[in-house]
Parts: structure tokens; sequence; C-alpha cells
């Protein structure tokens, strides 16, 4: 369950932005999370639901955005979509791949009143 | 929760202790606030404050209701990479060879630990940090062996992370040129997310799981460089395929090394001490 975690660390990220750039409250957060990141979303609804109670997030509108993975292979370089771990490139059916894309774990933006 | 700003981490806070230490009187207790908690909301943020992995700091001031909208764009476990970067930092200086060991419970992590010290004690130097949720028993266990070590137990938490790592370090101090092995706590899903420093990641599978571990939890074995499996003196008695476990292994992560080796009697041990001395150069 380190959904936990992740959520504590977005709260600690939004305190300082709130403190940086004043405001009283937070009515939005924007969530950038990759579908290859780790996270697993039903987890994270669960934790943003309650462990954001009585925080500075509580009443914020939060929304997250799920990058598609993608892969690049390292033997012909041709890109391609990605959803799991598993899996060789398309053209050269190579398993040497990278991922590039849909690790994201990130907070975008928040909007302050 | 930290009633300054409220911060904290979920459940308790983790403890670190030495064998031997009465649980009520160590000042790790305390919600200390270093590292990952750092309360620097007071000091001036400049044009140079260097928080942000890649954040602008661009806000979009809405003049209705005084609405601002700030671009954040930084990264949930940024604090955690920061304080691991200061962990490896240190390791470098002081010439450690940090190696964080990862598993499912029950797989030989601490009876691996322990043939490897006592048979490798006379030539290199060893400390453990030892991680788990609950009990002083694998913190115990090393100490026998004769080589120092400290025991981080996470409350609720279910993996280590780069504080705990580097109030763990500060505890055992580890002599310059020494192996630190960093036991994690048992779970092939949250460690894989959280860089503590560490110079190698290692997995360790047991032959009484099944083949297909790497397929199920594919981040923890792309994360690691050395696959090890343990229990092999009980292949005789079980159908586990060896060769499938690699292949699965090398489909999720096809540079993944694996050695195969038995804690208990000894046999394989030799490939897995060559690969200690050769990251250890």
């Amino acid at each position: 369950m380190h959904e936990l975690s992740v959520v504590q660390n977005i709260i600690n990220i939004v305190s300082l932005e709130l403190e940086r750039n004043g405001g009283s409250r937070v009515s939005e957060v924007k969530l950038e999370i990759g579908r290859l990141s780790g996270i697993e979303f039903g987890s994270l609804d669960f934790a943003l639901k309650h462990l954001t109670r009585g925080s500075i997030i509580e009443s914020a509108e939060i929304s997250v955005e799920k990058p598609e993975g993608v892969a690049r292979c390292n033997e012909c370089h041709n890109e391609f979509k990605m959803d799991d771990f598993i899996g060789c490139c398309n053209l050269c059916n190579s398993v040497n791949l990278e991922i590039i894309k849909g690790r994201e774990l990130r907070v975008k933006s928040i909007t302050i009143e | 929760m930290c009633e300054t700003c409220g911060c904290g981490k979920p459940g308790e806070e983790a403890t670190i202790r030495v064998p031997g230490e009465d649980p009520e009187n160590h000042e790790e207790k305390d919600h200390r606030h270093q590292g990952v908690h750092d309360h620097s909301h007071s000091h001036h943020h400049g044009a140079d404050h260097h928080h942000h992995q890649s954040g602008t700091g661009h806000t979009y001031d809405h003049d209705e209701h005084k609405r601002k909208t700030v671009n954040v764009e930084t990264d949930i476990l940024h604090a955690n990479s920061l304080l691991a970067e200061r962990n490896r930092g240190m390791f470098e200086a002081k010439k450690i060879t940090a190696i964080n060991l990862m598993s499912s419970p029950g797989s030989g992590k601490t009876t691996l630990l322990e043939r490897s010290i006592n048979e490798l004690k006379e030539e290199i130097s060893f400390s453990v940090i030892e991680g788990d949720q609950q009990t002083m028993n694998d913190a115990e266990r090393i100490k026998l062996t004769g080589v120092p070590v400290v025991q981080v137990n996470t409350g609720s938490g279910c993996h280590l992370d780069a504080e705990m790592i580097n109030r763990a370090v500060k505890k055992l101090n580890p002599m310059d040129g020494s192996v630190v092995f960093i036991e994690n706590v048992g779970n092939l899903v949250c460690p894989s997310l959280f860089d503590l420093g560490e110079e190698q990641r290692v997995v360790i599978m047991s032959v009484t799981e099944g083949e297909d571990k790497p397929l199920k939890y594919p981040h923890m074995f792309r994360s690691v460089s050395l696959c090890i499996l343990n229990k092999c003196d009980l292949l005789p008695y079980l159908d586990y395929d060896i060769t499938k476990a690699i292949e699965y292994g090398r489909q999720i992560n096809p540079h993944l090394r694996f050695i195969q080796l038995s804690a208990k009697n000894g046999e394989g041990m030799e490939e897995w001490y060559c690969w200690l001395k050769e990251i250890m150069v």
C-alpha cells in the first residue's frame, strides 16, 4: 500500500506550494500518474478519499491524468504503446525495450484561492 | 500526524534501534524534523530555490475570485529521491557498497546474509540494516554473526524509504570501504518504487515460490540487476522449472543476471561472493 506514502507526499508538496504562493485554500489539484508507474489506481482513490481528511486538500477537486505506456525498442528504435511490462517490439520482436512514457508520478498543478 | 504542518507518515513513525536497546528510551522515536520532513517552510524561496526537479513555478492569475493556478510539475517521490541521492553521496565518499535486498517474506534473505557474513567477514567488513514491520528477531540473528546491525521497524509501513536509511546509517556508522546490506521489508510490491541510495538492487526468489513471480511483480524485477534463486537444495522435491523462471525474468528485464544457490547447504554461494567482490571494485 505505498499509495498511502504517495498521498502523504502529495499533501506535503501542495502544503509547500500553498505557503510559497500565499492563499488560504486549495481548490484543485491536478496529478499525472502513468499506467506503468506502479500505482494501483483503486488503492490511490481509496487513499485520496480517506487520507486527505483534515488536510489542506480535503475539499480540493483532485483530477488524475493517466498517460498510457509507450516503449522504445533499443534495437530498431520503433516506438509503440505498451500497457504492461511484458511484451516485445511489434516490428522486430526484440525484448530489449525502454519505457519512455507511462511512469509519470507527479503533481502537475494546483489552484489556490 | 505532525501538528506543525500536517505532514507525517500514515500510521506509526519508524523506529530504529540496535539489539538490546530499550525501546522506550531511544531518541529515534521522536518525530524529527529533518531529511524528508525538512521543515524548511520558513526559509526564503528566492530565485535560486532548487526544490523542484522540473518545476517552472509559473503561475496564472485568474481575476475572478482571486484564483491562481500554479504549475507545480514536481515528482511525487522527489523528496525521497533527493534524500536517496544524499545517501548515495555519503556511501560513495566512504567507499561503501550498499546493497538493497528485496523479496517476498520467507525467501531466505536473513539466512543468506548470515551465511555470507560468517564466510566472508575475515576479508570484508559488513554491517546490516534490517527492515521489518515489527520485532527485533532478524537483527538478533545478525548480531550473532558479530557484525554491527540496526533494526528499522516500519510499524504500519510496507517498505523502507530513504529517510529511514539516512537515520539508520547515522546510528550504524559503517566503516569506510565496507559493505552495507539493507534487508528490505518482505514485499515484492512497494519497495520497488523507493530509491534508498543503494548501489545495487537485488531480488531473492526461492524455488518454493511460483516460477511466474517476475510476471506477477514486474516493477520489482525491472528495478533490480541480480536475481538470486535460493533454496536450490529443495529442487529434487519440487516441480519448479528454473529455465521457465529465468525466461520469465528476462521477459521483464532482459539484462537480469541469475545466481542459483542454497544458503542452507552452501551450494552456489561462491558465485554470489564473486559477484559481491566484483561490484566492490
